[in-house]
């Protein structure tokens, strides 16, 4: 007796380790098969896709400064030679810092398509919330590719068809090895048609508020949405459109002008139609967030200075030269990035902004003739910065002298704020870059305007056409 | 579909465990057991009655007893260690059968039984390749790591430390490396029990003492009976999905049925390094950097005045090893048992080196009736390691040592530590700041002040039962459990270089479970009288996991709070899990012999991993071999030149599943925040068809014993394929990935392998003699894309190359006329070898790689009167070493302290030599030192390894003092080192086990040299 029931011990013990074993589920990270499966995970795969529009390569460092300190506006000076390639147009197509930026920003389009592929199939979710997030989503993925197209494309308009390349347009999910990912390069007529036909699908998909004041400047509300459908269109130099969807965005009454200084560092400010929300844990860090670049040592790297050119064409008085440049170790330095945790938010849409971008279609609309409307919109952004009303006969007389003093204002206001490359490209300008260290024109229109397709990307796909000149 | 069959199967073969009890008449077996060479009763010899599996041992007259055997027939075993095997049939069929055995010396161990997977083998019956390393081979050796003594001792089986520090990790190869990144180990199995072989030690942040550590440093090489390679498919397949690096089984002593025999074992000894850099002294520092114009020289005292502070001296100390084991071992017929305790203690020749193992291990087999058995066995080992730094570190004791200058003093006057870079000018004046680019730490401060602790404690316990079912089946089954847990604890003081300016510690502890259930069914029996099954099914589970927290802290308020709780900045604070496998198994092997002469067997398994993909879940590796003994033909029966003859033949399927817990898994990851609100990534594809790189190996060996088996000869030719090797295949960014992991790669490795045992002389003097040679071939058949993967100092797997070619310019010497450095320039069409004083133009080269041509060792055994002298030497011909500290000592551009070699500098025209001129004519600096074969040195060397004389104190005398038996014993280890190698130790080469870094030198600390003595008795 003692033996059997010893050996129903050891049986039952067997009996107890044939349960499964292989039922292993990773702890450090999850199964791609359960985020989709709970509306809380969808939730968190939402949020993952901002964390690519706040990268470095997205809308929260790089990405922002190189389309600046390309131009006459800022000066890099820093040592990263990556940057310093960029900085001198000429670049190696191994050049790290591109190779991250185009990996980052299809990281990102991925997890927008994962959102896409699945948000619908969450079990339980409700419908609201599949509009919206999908909304997102296509947001997301229209705005990254904007930035794509802007960098390793020639501009809208550099071809009377646009049938020059664009980049891939990717809508759906990565999968694994094949011949699946040998994808070519859109067109750039069908990736802006892309981008637009994104944004429209979130424009009619996400509500004009979220669920709090920081996510609906952060994140693709309806108005971030109308936003960069005017931003898209003055690439295009659609002025219609443009003056449609800043009116919109003008009319929803949601946004003012602040102070010069107010509208800028950590936080959001009434001006703020989209802003990527930095916080001292997550934001691209001391060697790539906009603060440390444009900071001076010992808060930040000091990196990144304006130009004489850019100091020159401040008018007397202007609040923005006194109260936003200031002078530091002899050199000057902009106030609009200064948060030593590298938190300030990075303003990619703002109300000035939207008045100037339609000022700018309304003129263009009008022709010869001086639209009122838009002269009202630029005096409206002077006036903030303590400059005068500009006054028919004396400071213009034609429309075209109007454009000029918009496109003007346009500069001086958006200083260091990632406008100025495609601000000069889409009109068709040359690119100089007044650099302390050297004089580089780029004409508009040149190889080297433009960013080479990563060298690894073309090793790993035949199909990937290289830029010329590269 | 498979698992869903087998699972209830394995339910239902558990449920089948009941029997009923038989009673019968018995009667008492007795007798004495003799040594038929000298006629002497032989005590502790062990009889066995196989059908029921009762033993006994002989006492000191050599006479046994065995009492209560039911009347029968059985087959009876005497087996004793060094003498052959008898088998003897018996039958009970009296109260009392008187039964004398005489036995033979086996000296060359031909009728050895061999441990394999799921059961024992005689060697004769062997279809596969086992090496077999035995107790008396690693008794009283002083081993911080096992794996070690496998080094020399078992043809195929090559051993790297990393390092001559305790504790060490061991690369351990059998018959070559077969993977690029799924590691190369093999599986380690103790009494059954896959054990856990993560390192206890993985890299703490910042100043780390650089070498992971191995696992099996918890294992106490006392307690070990035998330790068994399996090398072949026939021998491996039954282990699977984890056998394609070959399998040591790892044996540990077992109790007998006799009288409790206690054993003490003690030794001491001193231990030295095999060797020692020869550094500049402080006149030869300021001559030698002030004619290479080294920035700040000017300021150094004037040679003729240079003090000299030997900073190799101050870290260099006379090492202690001891070792004291005791152990009991006895039992009855029905109880048996094996205690062991050890304390094993090794101070290094480092300062602050230390040490610790104590381990116990309880054994214990229990008859609950004549068919019914059952078991345990349970060890527990505590390792206490002082780590001090090493290689490339700032405070790597042997590193900075040699790179301090010599003017720089390592005490004030005051005698506390010099922390700041003072050396006294040539006025006697004390100048303070830096000696630009010298070591910033004071080297001996931070051994002396600093803590890195690393303590672990393993438990391994096991419990089994074994039923006769019938008497030719039996069923065994286990449940094991390996817990090893790790305490790292760092702790650097404020006024240290590594630690200031408030100090800071580190504390990571994890630990491991790893259990595992087994059961599986023996069945034996002669289905005629020529032929005989041996046949074993079984299954397994087992499940793994490894977790930790690590936490780090800066700025405390004073030296003399120890933990990281004081620390007033937490820099890390972390909670992982980094390992979680399960594994799911069932196994087979069938095993038919026909007449002793043709034996055929097959043998698989079936793995189910969790790591697999889920489209190939499941994994089979199955294996055929047959052995033929020519010697029991007819035709061979008048022969009388062969005492044995055989030849041996597999080809099998083996996996290696180390490819990542979770490598075919979708995953998504944290942290991938925005806004404050916490978000998720996609961070690996999804790859189902993920599977286990797969080895398949063919075998052909010939075994043969002649001269009245005083020669035994083995040798074996093996091919290893390997297929579907994990590699990253990088992907086209669109996809939002840049890789996924695919079985691509191939390998292949082939060669000989040579074991030759000789008994020279026989008699009262006796020599005997083994010898064993293993050449391997290796190359790397087939990556992605023709991409060579790069290693660590310059090697690569590529294509058609051996895995870890070193790709480097090739050294063509000093140029006797200019006294400027060389190196070839290969023209790539003509191949036409030119040379060239710049760098820039040398071309690179496939030179080599650290992979032997041959290695192996050999013993010599001489016995005469008592006296044992056995000397074992280990060597490797052929394999490269990049001697990267050559790099530093050589430089003469730096203020970093030089090798006295770079005193044989080129001076004038003529002069022959490989230093070349530190200036040249328009005084630039002369860079030679650059990565080259100026630095890639033979590896080659003949080590006298171990050297033991022992004394057995005479039989009657013992007996006077009341033991059974007494020896006392001189030990010494690494005496000599015949190599033409520059650096420390050619016998440690490798970033611990870095698949592309075995072969690279780093100021690795070498062996020690140790000489011992000991006493050995019994009771």
């Amino acid at each position: 007796m003692k033996k059997k029931s010893l050996i129903v011990i050891l049986a039952l013990t067997f009996g107890l380790f044939s349960c499964d074993v292989l039922d292993v589920e990773p702890e450090q990270s999850i199964s791609s098969e359960v985020v989709f499966e709970s509306v809380e995970n969808a939730r968190g795969a939402v949020t993952g896709m901002y964390q690519a529009v706040r990268f470095s390569s997205g809308y929260g460092g790089f990405s922002m400064m190189a389309s600046e300190f390309v131009t006459d506006n800022t000066d890099f000076q820093g040592s990263f030679t990556t940057w310093q390639e960029v900085a001198q147009y000429a670049i190696p197509t191994n050049n790290g810092t591109i190779s991250g930026q185009w990996e980052d920003l299809y990281d990102g389009i991925n997890r927008a398509n994962n959102v896409l592929a699945n948000v619908a199939d969450v079990p339980d979710i409700p419908q609201e919330l599949v509009d919206q997030w999908s909304g997102e989503a296509y947001f997301v993925r229209a705005i990254l590719h904007f930035q794509l197209v802007r960098y390793f494309a020639q501009p809208y308009g550099f071809t009377a068809d646009n049938s020059h390349p664009g980049v891939p347009y990717m809508t759906e999910p990565g999968e694994g090895a094949g011949d699946h990912n040998l994808v070519t390069r859109n067109t750039v007529a069908e990736v802006y048609e892309n981008i637009i036909s994104d944004l429209q699908q979130a424009e009619s998909l996400v509500p004009e508020s979220l669920d709090s004041d920081a996510a609906t400047r952060g994140r693709g509300s309806l108005n971030a949405v109308r936003g960069f459908l005017a931003k898209v269109h003055l690439h295009m130099s659609d002025w219609e459109n443009v003056a449609n969807y800043t009116n919109q965005v003008i009319n929803s009454g949601n946004y003012s002008l602040g102070s010069v200084t107010g509208i800028f560092g950590t936080g959001n400010s009434s001006e703020d139609v989209f802003a990527v929300q930095m916080t001292a844990d997550t934001n691209p860090g001391v060697n790539a967030a906009m603060a440390s670049l444009h900071t001076p040592a010992p808060i930040g790297r000091g990196d990144i200075n304006p130009t004489e050119d850019l100091l020159n064409a401040f008018e007397e008085g202007d609040l923005r030269r006194e109260q936003l440049i200031y002078e530091d170790g002899g050199q000057l330095w902009t106030a609009k990035y200064s948060s030593s945790n590298n938190d300030d938010n990075v303003r990619v849409i703002r109300y000035a902004d939207i008045l100037l971008s339609r000022a700018e279609a309304l003129q263009e609309m009008a022709g010869s003739a001086v639209d009122a409307e838009a002269l009202e919109l630029v005096n409206q952004v002077r006036n903030r910065a303590g400059l005068s009303d500009l006054e028919a006969g004396t400071d213009f007389t034609t429309g075209e002298d109007l454009l000029e003093w918009i496109l003007h204002e346009r500069r001086i206001e958006l200083a260091f704020e990632g406008h100025r490359k495609w601000d000069l490209l889409r009109r068709g300008e040359d690119l100089v870059n007044l650099r302390s260290t050297s004089n580089v024109p780029v004409s508009y229109g040149s190889d080297n305007a433009i960013f080479p397709i990563p060298q690894r990307e073309i090793d790993v796909n035949e199909n990937l056409e290289q830029n010329p000149g590269y | 579909m498979i698992k869903k069959i087998l699972r209830p199967m394995s339910c239902m073969l558990a449920m089948f465990v009941f029997t009923g009890v038989a009673i019968a008449q018995t009667g008492t077996l007795t007798g004495t057991v003799i040594d038929a060479e000298i006629n002497e009763p032989l005590p502790g010899a062990n009889i066995l009655l196989e059908e029921i599996e009762r033993g006994a041992a002989t006492d000191l007259e050599g006479e046994y007893t065995l009492s209560n055997i039911p009347y029968g027939t059985y087959t009876a075993v005497v087996t004793f260690i060094g003498y052959s095997t008898i088998r003897f049939e018996v039958t009970i069929d009296q109260d009392v059968v008187q039964q004398d055995f005489q036995v033979e010396p086996d000296h060359l161990g031909l009728d050895e039984v061999v441990v394999i997977g799921y059961g024992t083998r005689d060697r004769r019956d062997l279809t596969g390749s086992v090496a077999r390393v035995s107790a008396e081979d690693l008794a009283s050796s002083p081993l911080s790591n096992l794996e070690s003594g496998l080094a020399g001792r078992a043809a195929g089986v090559q051993v790297s430390t990393a390092s001559g520090l305790p504790g060490g990790e061991v690369a351990v190869r059998v018959r070559g490396a077969a993977s690029i990144g799924a590691g190369n180990q093999p599986l380690y199995v103790v009494d059954g029990v896959p054990i856990t072989t993560r390192t206890t030690s993985s890299s703490l942040a910042g100043n780390d003492t650089q070498h992971t550590t191995s696992a099996l440093a918890d294992l106490n090489p006392a307690d070990i009976e035998s330790m068994e390679v399996l090398k072949d498919a026939a021998a491996t397949a039954i282990y699977g999905s984890r056998a394609a690096n070959g399998v040591v089984l790892i044996t540990t002593k077992r109790g007998r049925a006799q009288q409790t025999e206690i054993s003490v074992n003690h030794y001491s000894g001193v231990a030295t390094e095999t060797e020692r850099l020869s550094m500049l002294d402080g006149p030869q520092y300021v001559t030698v950097t002030r004619e290479a114009g080294v920035a700040g020289a000017d300021a150094f005292p004037d040679p003729n005045n240079a003090p000299t502070y030997s900073w190799t001296d101050a870290v260099h100390t006379s090492g202690y090893n001891s070792q004291t084991d005791i152990s009991l071992r006895g039992g009855d017929e029905n109880t048996r048992f094996y205690i062991g305790g050890t304390f094993f203690s090794q101070e290094g020749y480092l300062i602050e080196n230390k040490f610790l193992r104590a381990s116990a291990r309880v054994n214990l087999d229990h008859s609950v009736s004549t068919d019914f058995r059952i078991g345990a066995n349970f060890s527990v080992s505590q390792v206490d390691n002082n780590r001090v730094g090493s290689d490339n570190l700032v405070m790597g004791l042997i590193t900075s040592s040699a790179l301090n200058a010599p003017i720089r003093p390592i005490y004030l006057d005051d005698g506390s530590f010099n922390t700041a870079h003072i050396f006294t000018d040539a006025d006697g004046n004390v100048m303070p700041g830096t000696i630009q680019g010298n070591i910033a730490f004071n080297t001996v401060q931070e051994a002396t002040d600093n803590r890195r602790n690393l303590e672990s404690l393993r438990l391994i316990g096991s419990s089994f039962f074994e039923w006769d079912i019938a008497s030719d089946l039996e069923l065994r089954g286990s449940f094991s459990v390996d817990n090893l847990s790790s305490n790292e604890f760092y702790r650097y003081l404020s006024q240290t270089g590594s630690g200031a300016p408030d100090g800071s510690g580190q504390r990571r502890n994890e630990g491991t479970m790893n259990w595992i259930g087994e059961a599986y069914l023996t069945y034996i029996t002669d289905l005629s009288d020529r032929q005989s099954l041996n046949a074993v099914a079984g299954l397994s589970y087992q499940s793994y996991r490894t977790e930790g927290i690590y936490v780090a802290g800066t700025n405390f308020p004073s030296d003399l709070f120890p933990n990281v709780a004081s620390a007033a900045e937490m820099s890390s604070f972390t909670a992982y899990t980094n390992e979680q496998w399960g594994l799911e198994s069932y196994f087979a092997r069938l095993t038919y012999s026909y007449d002793n002469r043709y034996i055929l067997e097959g043998s698989a398994r079936l793995d189910g991993s969790s790591r697999f993909g889920a489209d190939n879940q499941y994994g089979f590796f199955p294996a055929g071999s047959f052995a033929w003994r020519l010697t029991n033909e007819s035709f061979m029966q008048d022969q009388t030149f062969f005492d044995d003859l055989r030849v041996r033949a597999s080809l099998g399927l083996l996996g290696n599943d180390n490819i990542g817990d979770f490598a075919s898994r979708g995953l998504w990851a944290g942290n991938a925040n925005y806004a404050g609100q916490p978000g998720l990534q996609p961070s690996q594809l999804e790859s189902p068809e993920l599977k286990w790189e797969q080895t398949s190996q063919l075998d052909v060996g010939l075994d043969f014993a002649i001269l009245n088996e005083r020669l035994a000869f083995s040798a074996d030719y093996y091919y290893k394929y390997t297929t579907d090797m994990l590699l990253n295949v990088p992907l086209p960014y669109t996809s939002g990935f840049s890789s996924v992991q695919d079985n691509i790669g191939e390998m292949k490795n082939y060669g000989f392998e040579f074991t030759l045992d000789t008994q020279n002389i026989r008699g009262e003097f006796q020599w005997t003699t083994n010898f064993n040679i293993t050449f391997n071939r290796n190359e790397v058949v087939r990556l992605v894309g023709d991409e060579p993967i790069l290693g660590i100092q310059n090697q690569r797997a590529e294509e058609g190359h051996p895995l870890g070619v070193f790709y480097l310019q090739e050294w063509a010497g000093v140029d006797a006329d200019t006294g400027l450095p060389q190196w070839y320039v290969v023209d790539e069409e003509t191949g036409d070898r030119t040379t060239t004083s710049n760098y820039g133009e040398a071309t690179r080269q496939h030179v080599g790689s650290a992979q032997p041509d041959f290695f192996g060792g050999f013993t010599n055994n001489f016995s005469y009167a008592g006296f044992d002298l056995s000397i074992f030497f280990q060597y490797v011909y052929g394999n490269k070493i990049y001697w990267q500290d050559g790099t530093f000592l050589l430089n003469p551009h730096s203020s970093f302290n030089k090798s006295t070699d770079i005193l044989e500098r080129w001076q004038s025209p003529g002069d022959q030599t490989d230093v070349p001129r530190f200036r040249d004519e328009n005084g630039n600096p002369v860079a030679a030192t650059q990565a080259s074969t100026r630095f890639l040195q033979d590896g080659s060397y003949l080590r006298l390894k171990d050297v033991t004389l022992n004394y057995n104190l005479p039989g009657d005398f013992v007996e006077n003092i009341g033991l059974r038996n007494a020896s006392v014993y001189l030990k010494g280890v690494n005496l000599l080192t015949f190599t033409s190698y520059d650096g420390l130790d050619p016998e440690l080469a490798g970033h611990g086990d870095t698949t592309l870094g075995q072969g690279v030198s780093f100021f690795t600390p070498p062996q020690g040299r140790t000489i011992m003595a000991g006493v050995r008795f019994s009771l």
